[in-house]
C-alpha cells in the first residue's frame, strides 16, 4: 500500500465511507464462517483419541486467544500511527479496539479455564502462558481505564497510546512463552504451518473459525471506530451533511 | 446417541460454545448502538441549528 493511499484512507470522511462499505461484507462473510467451522468443529471433526470431545474447546479457545493478540497488535500498531502521524482515524481505531479486545481476550482466558478443567484437574495454574495472557488482559483494561480517566481527548490518546505501545513488548512473551519456559500449557498447534501438530480433518474448522473470527473482528471496528470517528468529527462540515 | 450429545464435557463444550457466541453478539450490538446514538447526537445538533 502506498504511503498517497495511507493518507488517503486516513482522512476521516474517506475512511467513514470506506468502513461503512467494507463493514456488512465483513460482518456476513465472518458469521457465516463461524457458523460453517462451528458446524464443522462441534459435528463433522473427529473425536480426539485421549481427550475425547473435550478438545472441540479449541475451535473456540484458539480462535478468540489469536484474535486478543493480533487486536493488541493492531491497537499498538493504530496508536503508533497515532501518535507519529497525529491521526484522528487512528486513534480512533485504536480507541475502538481496546473493548473488543478486552472481551476476545477474557474469552479465551474463560474458554481455556473451560478446557483446563476436565483435562489438568485444575481451571487456573499461573504458568507462563496463562499469566502473560492475563497480563494482555491487563493491559487492555489499563488502555481503557487510562483513556477514560483523561477528560482532555488529545491528551488521553496520546497516554493510552504509549500503553498500547509499550505493551506489544508482551505479544511475543505470549507466544513463545510455551517455548521458553516449561508450562502446563500445551505447544502451538498450528504455528508451524508446514507441519501442523493436528490432523487435517480437525485443523479446517479451525483455520475456518480464526478467518471468521478476524472478519467478525473486522466488522465490529469499521463499525465502532467509524462511531468515534463521526463522534470526534460531529462539528466538521462532512458529518453534517452524512 | 444425539450429536449434540458431548459425553462427560457437555458444560465444558457448550460452555464455551455459548459464551463465545455471546461475546461476539454482544460486541457487535454494542458497536451498533454506538453508531447509532452518535448519529442521533448528530441529527439533534442539526435539528436544534
Amino acid at each position: 500500500m502506498s504511503l498517497k493511499a495511507i493518507y488517503k484512507y486516513g482522512s476521516p470522511p474517506n475512511f467513514y465511507r470506506f468502513a461503512m462499505k467494507l463493514e456488512p461484507w465483513c460482518f456476513s462473510l465472518g458469521v457465516f464462517l463461524i457458523v460453517i467451522g462451528t458446524i464443522g468443529g462441534l459435528f463433522i471433526a473427529p473425536k480426539d483419541y485421549q481427550m475425547g470431545d473435550a478438545y472441540r474447546i479449541i475451535y473456540f479457545h484458539v480462535p478468540s486467544a489469536y484474535l486478543s493478540m493480533s487486536a493488541y497488535a493492531a491497537m499498538g500498531f493504530a496508536s503508533t500511527i497515532g501518535i507519529v502521524w497525529r491521526s484522528t482515524v487512528a486513534f480512533s481505531v485504536a480507541k475502538s479496539i481496546a473493548p473488543f479486545g478486552a472481551l476476545i481476550t477474557a474469552l479465551a482466558l474463560i474458554t481455556g479455564m473451560l478446557w483446563g478443567k476436565p483435562m489438568w484437574g485444575t481451571a487456573w495454574v499461573w504458568d507462563a502462558r496463562l499469566t502473560s495472557e492475563f497480563i494482555l488482559l491487563l493491559l487492555y483494561l489499563g488502555y481503557i481505564t487510562l483513556h477514560a480517566s483523561i477528560k482532555e481527548q488529545k491528551r488521553a490518546d496520546r497516554a493510552a497510546s504509549l500503553v498500547a505501545i509499550l505493551g506489544i513488548i508482551n505479544l511475543p512473551i505470549i507466544h513463545y512463552s510455551v517455548v521458553w519456559w516449561n508450562t502446563l500449557h500445551q505447544a502451538s498447534t498450528i504455528s508451524k504451518i508446514d507441519a501442523p501438530s493436528i490432523v487435517g480433518e480437525m485443523l479446517w474448522p479451525l483455520l475456518v473459525m480464526i478467518i471468521g473470527y478476524s472478519l467478525f473482528f473486522s466488522a465490529v471496528i469499521c463499525r465502532g471506530g467509524s462511531a468515534e470517528v463521526l463522534m470526534r468529527e460531529k462539528r466538521s462540515k462532512w458529518v453534517k451533511e452524512i | 446417541m444425539s450429536i449434540f450429545d458431548m459425553g462427560d464435557y457437555n458444560f465444558y463444550v457448550w460452555g464455551s460454545v455459548f459464551l463465545s457466541f455471546l461475546i461476539l453478539f454482544l460486541t457487535y450490538i454494542d458497536a451498533i448502538k454506538k453508531h447509532k446514538d452518535v448519529r442521533r447526537v448528530i441529527q439533534n445538533t442539526k435539528d436544534s441549528e
